[in-house]
């Protein structure tokens, strides 16, 4: 694979990222980018080295080499909180919450921490999850799976994102509210943010993604359209297992 | 039933220091994840700094609490440095790694206060405001003891505050939660453990500033703390502040009513078995949480 | 081998020397060994010098004794050297740390042994470290002597012929401070605090001894021993002051003893304590910090024994030798250690463990000590001292509180050591005491 040259204006690049567990090579020279708008799904089997490019974008592993720029500044060597406070969060999986803080106290750690002005308030969000607003007294760990995930993703807005990672979104939700969530993540895209999200699952990707990049043995093995991803011919060939 | 509330009221009045000591350790366990056996060292620092900074003040009611702040702050800025110089590495580091260079701490603390101020017994004077005894229930009840529960009940009620109605104590319960998602919420992590570890460090040496007007202090002061603190910390559960105040009565105020039948050298037995009896029936400690 | 052997000096005593020799350093060892066996036959010292080996609490829980006890051992030591010696030897001292644990004064000794046998051991407080330390010494036929600790058990059930005790025993002091107390009038009611050691149980055992003699109607209303490790003192004075007695015994000394006077002051306790009330604790207590009705036991008086002649002489040399600061009682103990080794050796000549044992027990060996010139080596290896037993008060001579002149110097003929081995296997007495090998 050659080095392509991205849009300067994309939201987030990433060049020649070598991403390590440890002393374990993960990811092979990866790179991909994410413009203002776009939700783009990074697809592979389990253990293709998806959850790793995103950990090493948001600076919780290792990169020993690659760049990550965000809207053109180079963030490679920031600590992960700077990554955030300069527009890049993430949604890690697993719906993971601070268990024993309230849905309140679990929106107020991410509200104010961003350098950057955005639009996010608590109370936006509550517009956004009415869900939550209900359960604003409740400790994070007595909510269903459904809930923390949008406990998650609105803690990541209030940190004012310019692109918004999600890591296996989906995992463990109901069909329902991963519909839900879908055409959510779909309107924020519309509203201009970037969204960069990995599956194993492919539905919910292929439905509202714009860009399908699929990873293989640490390395982004295909590119195209979502339209291009559901030839079954391509979802056989790197989702299968 | 004089006897028995007389021996409660001892038992409190150790309780207060010991949740002073005990409530900074288990914070530091909670957020930071580490056993930091230094916590004791930092205990004995602060009792030293104390009666060298008294020796300057004077020994007044205002200069006891410019030699208690002094020494407590002194101890934090240390715990700051302690926490930025030596622990940033070692967090992702195996637990073993974490002991030992705790452990060390706990030698070269130990090393530099026989260094620094030797090995004779030291003390301070007791304010005057404090000394003596209040009479009653049939005897003077040492008016120190009253103040150390005052103190200790302040402890709770300011930890309370802080854990509770303050950003800072909103950051630390998360970091308890989970410490990875509070930095993905763009929280500066590496700053609020130093601030986690140099508040435990300020409570540990207020504690020992304050227990030098009524008790000699020597080497050895930390690894009498730390046992009782870990005892403590075990019995409430890990990283709970709650679990550190029950915990700290509890063993304060049993191995005092103890002393009713049984003699002081049987102390450790009744606290080990309280101990025992706590895991027994409940494996993580009464408000454990963290595994 | 002559210019071999003096290569071993250098070696032992250039630092620099030793590092640049490492190499060299088992052939070394094994030329020291082989001289070691050459001095055992002989009695005598290699080239010109005798080793001498203090292990003792340094650092540790203490932390008080120690180092005053190496202190003064040196001075003395420095004293013998300045009149020329020993048998015509000098005398070296090497200072080794226990850290008032019987497992580190084991290995300490066995590594000193390893490295260059001693030809006498000055033992530590701890009695477990030095009863450990004894079952070595005598295996290797090395003679002990002890300033302080062991003393109940070290003259008694454990004895052994090359082991040596400079002062009075445990058993001396809690019977000479029964007695005191009886003849006080002042106490009916007695409670008893002490550390819950060897040292602690045998002391009270012995002032309950002597109480049931003189005092058979008196009685024990409170008995508290506690950990050595315990700190806070305030629940356990809560404990004995709910039972009122009269008077306090036991051996509390050290930070221990300082935080109870505290408490005593506070709570304004008008019961009469007898503890040991070491120079160090007085201090930090301070002047007027002393509770009222506040007495001492003590296996030396520091004012006696500055003033005899060997005693100012020592004085003078502990005070040049450390910036000013008077020894202290548990100095004059260790010196005494060091004058009762030095006589037995003259009376011997020889250094070797038996000659000393056979010198000892033809009785009669007298020897100038800081006791004084009455102190004779009893066949049973100990110098028979006394306890001294009084009130404390200011002394503004010290410059800090100390005992007063009516303090009495209690002379233990009338309880020689013998009653006790017999209460000891009548198992009337604490003999336990952890040992390590």
């Amino acid at each position: 694979m050659t080095t392509a040259a991205y849009p300067v204006s994309a939201a987030l690049t990433v060049n020649n990222l070598d991403a390590f567990y440890g002393k374990c090579q993960v990811t092979f020279d990866a790179q991909l980018h994410v413009g203002r708008g776009e939700i783009v799904a990074l697809l592979g089997r389990n253990g293709a080295g998806k959850t790793t490019t995103l950990m090493a974008i948001a600076g919780f592993v290792t990169a020993r080499r690659g760049k990550v720029l965000l809207a053109g500044n180079e963030i490679a060597t920031a600590p992960a909180f700077r990554r955030v406070r300069a527009g890049l969060s993430l949604v890690p999986s697993g719906s993971r919450s601070l268990g024993s803080l309230t849905v309140l106290e679990n929106l107020q750690t991410s509200a104010g921490v961003s350098a950057r002005n955005g639009q996010w308030s608590i109370d936006k969000v509550f517009g956004l999850f009415p869900k939550l607003r209900q359960l604003a007294g409740s400790q994070g760990r007595q909510l269903s799976g459904g809930e923390r995930q949008m406990l998650a993703v609105g803690r990541a807005l209030l940190s004012q994102p310019e692109v918004l990672m999600l890591d296996e979104p989906s995992e463990g939700l109901a069909p329902l509210v991963v519909a839900e969530l879908g055409g959510m993540l779909r309107r924020l895209a519309d509203a201009g943010l970037a969204v960069l999200l990995t599956e194993q699952n492919h539905g919910l990707a292929l439905d509202i993604a714009d860009r399908v990049l699929f990873m293989e043995k640490g390395q982004i093995a295909w590119e195209g359209s979502a339209s291009e991803a559901k030839d079954p011919e391509v979802l056989g060939r790197y989702l299968s297992v | 039933m004089n006897e028995f509330l007389l021996q409660l009221l001892s038992g409190i009045s150790a309780a207060a220091v010991l949740f002073l000591v005990a409530s900074g350790f288990t914070l530091v366990f909670g957020a930071l994840r580490i056993i930091n056996f230094a916590h004791g060292s930092v205990y004995m620092l602060g009792a030293f700094l104390a009666t060298s900074i008294s020796d300057f003040v004077g020994t007044g009611n205002v200069s006891f609490w410019i030699s208690a702040l002094l020494a407590g702050f002194s101890v934090a800025a240390l715990g700051a440095l302690i926490e930025i110089v030596c622990l940033r590495r070692i967090y992702h580091r195996d637990v073993a790694i974490q002991l030992l260079v705790t452990f060390g701490l706990v030698m070269i603390i130990g090393g530099l206060v026989r260094g620094i101020w030797g090995s004779a017994p030291r003390q301070t004077a007791m304010p005057p405001l404090f000394d003596g005894g209040v009479p009653m229930l049939g005897t003077y009840f040492p008016t120190y003891s009253l103040f150390l529960i005052c103190v200790g009940s302040a402890a709770v009620i300011a930890l309370w505050l802080i854990m509770y109605q303050t950003s800072l104590g909103r950051l630390i319960r998360g970091a308890v939660d989970d410490r990875q998602l509070l930095e993905m919420a763009g929280v500066n992590v590496p700053l609020l453990f130093t601030a986690v570890f140099s508040l435990g460090a300020f409570f540990a040496g207020i504690a020992g500033a304050l227990v030098t007007p009524q008790q000699t202090i020597s080497v050895g002061l930390d690894l009498d703390v730390i046992v009782k603190a870990v005892v403590v910390v075990v019995i409430g559960g890990l990283g709970s502040i709650g679990g550190a105040l029950v915990g700290s009565l509890m063993v304060g105020v049993a191995s005092s009513i103890a002393l009713i039948w049984l003699p002081p050298s049987w102390s450790l037995i009744v606290v080990f078995g309280l101990l025992v009896t706590v895991l027994a029936i409940s494996p993580q400690g009464l408000f454990g949480k963290v595994r | 081998m002559k210019m071999f052997r003096s290569s071993v000096r250098d070696w032992r005593t250039s630092r620099s020397m030793r590092t640049v020799l490492g190499s060299f350093t088992l052939g070394l060892m094994g030329a020291a060994f082989s001289s070691g066996i050459a001095s055992a036959e002989t009695g005598g010292c290699v080239n010109g010098e005798a080793q001498a080996l203090i292990v003792s609490d340094v650092s540790g829980r203490l932390g008080v004794l120690g180092p005053s006890q190496s202190t003064a051992t040196q001075t003395v030591i420095d004293l013998i050297n300045k009149d020329g010696g020993l048998l015509g030897c000098k005398v070296k001292l090497t200072i080794k740390d226990e850290q008032l644990d019987p497992a580190v004064a084991v290995r300490e000794l066995k590594k000193a042994i390893a490295t260059n046998k001693p030809n006498v051991v000055f033992g530590p407080t701890l009695s477990s470290s030095m009863l450990s330390m004894a079952k070595i010494t005598n295996a290797q036929g090395i003679p002990l002597f002890s300033g302080e600790g062991g003393d109940a058990q070290f003259v008694m059930d454990a004895r052994e012929p090359g082991n040596y005790m400079a002062i009075s025993t445990l058993y001396q002091d809690g019977r000479a401070a029964a007695k005191y107390l009886v003849e006080s009038g002042k106490c009916k009611r007695y409670g008893f605090l002490y550390p819950d050691i060897v040292a602690g149980r045998d002391i009270v055992s012995a002032f309950r001894g002597q109480l049931a003699e003189s005092q058979p109607d008196a009685q024990i209303v409170v008995d508290q021993p506690y950990n050595l490790q315990n700190k806070d003192f305030g629940a356990i004075i809560q404990a004995i002051s709910s039972k009122s007695p009269d008077c306090v015994f036991g051996n509390l000394l050290g930070p221990d003893l300082g935080s109870v006077y505290k408490i005593w002051n506070q709570r304004k306790l008008d019961i009469l304590t007898m503890f040991y009330p070491d120079t160090a604790t007085l201090k930090a207590v301070g002047n007027g910090n002393l509770p009222a009705n506040t007495y001492g036991v003590m296996r030396a008086n520091v004012k006696t024994m500055a003033a005899t002649p060997v005693g100012r002489e020592f004085t003078e040399a502990y005070k040049a030798a450390n910036n000013g600061a008077a020894p202290d009682e548990w100095a004059y103990a260790a010196a005494s250690a060091v004058q009762m080794w030095a006589s037995m050796v003259k009376a011997a000549g020889s250094f070797d463990y038996n000659a000393l044992d056979t010198a000892a027990k033809k009785g009669g060996l007298t020897f100038d000590s800081v006791y004084g010139d009455g102190v004779e080596i009893m066949p049973n290896h100990q110098a028979n001292a006394w306890s001294n037993v009084g009130p404390v008060v200011d002394d503004s001579e010290l410059g800090h509180p100390y005992w007063s002149s009516d303090s009495k110097a209690m002379w233990t003929k009338d309880v020689i050591p013998q009653p006790l081995y017999e209460a000891i296997l009548s198992g009337k007495t604490s003999t336990r005491w952890t040992s390590a090998q």
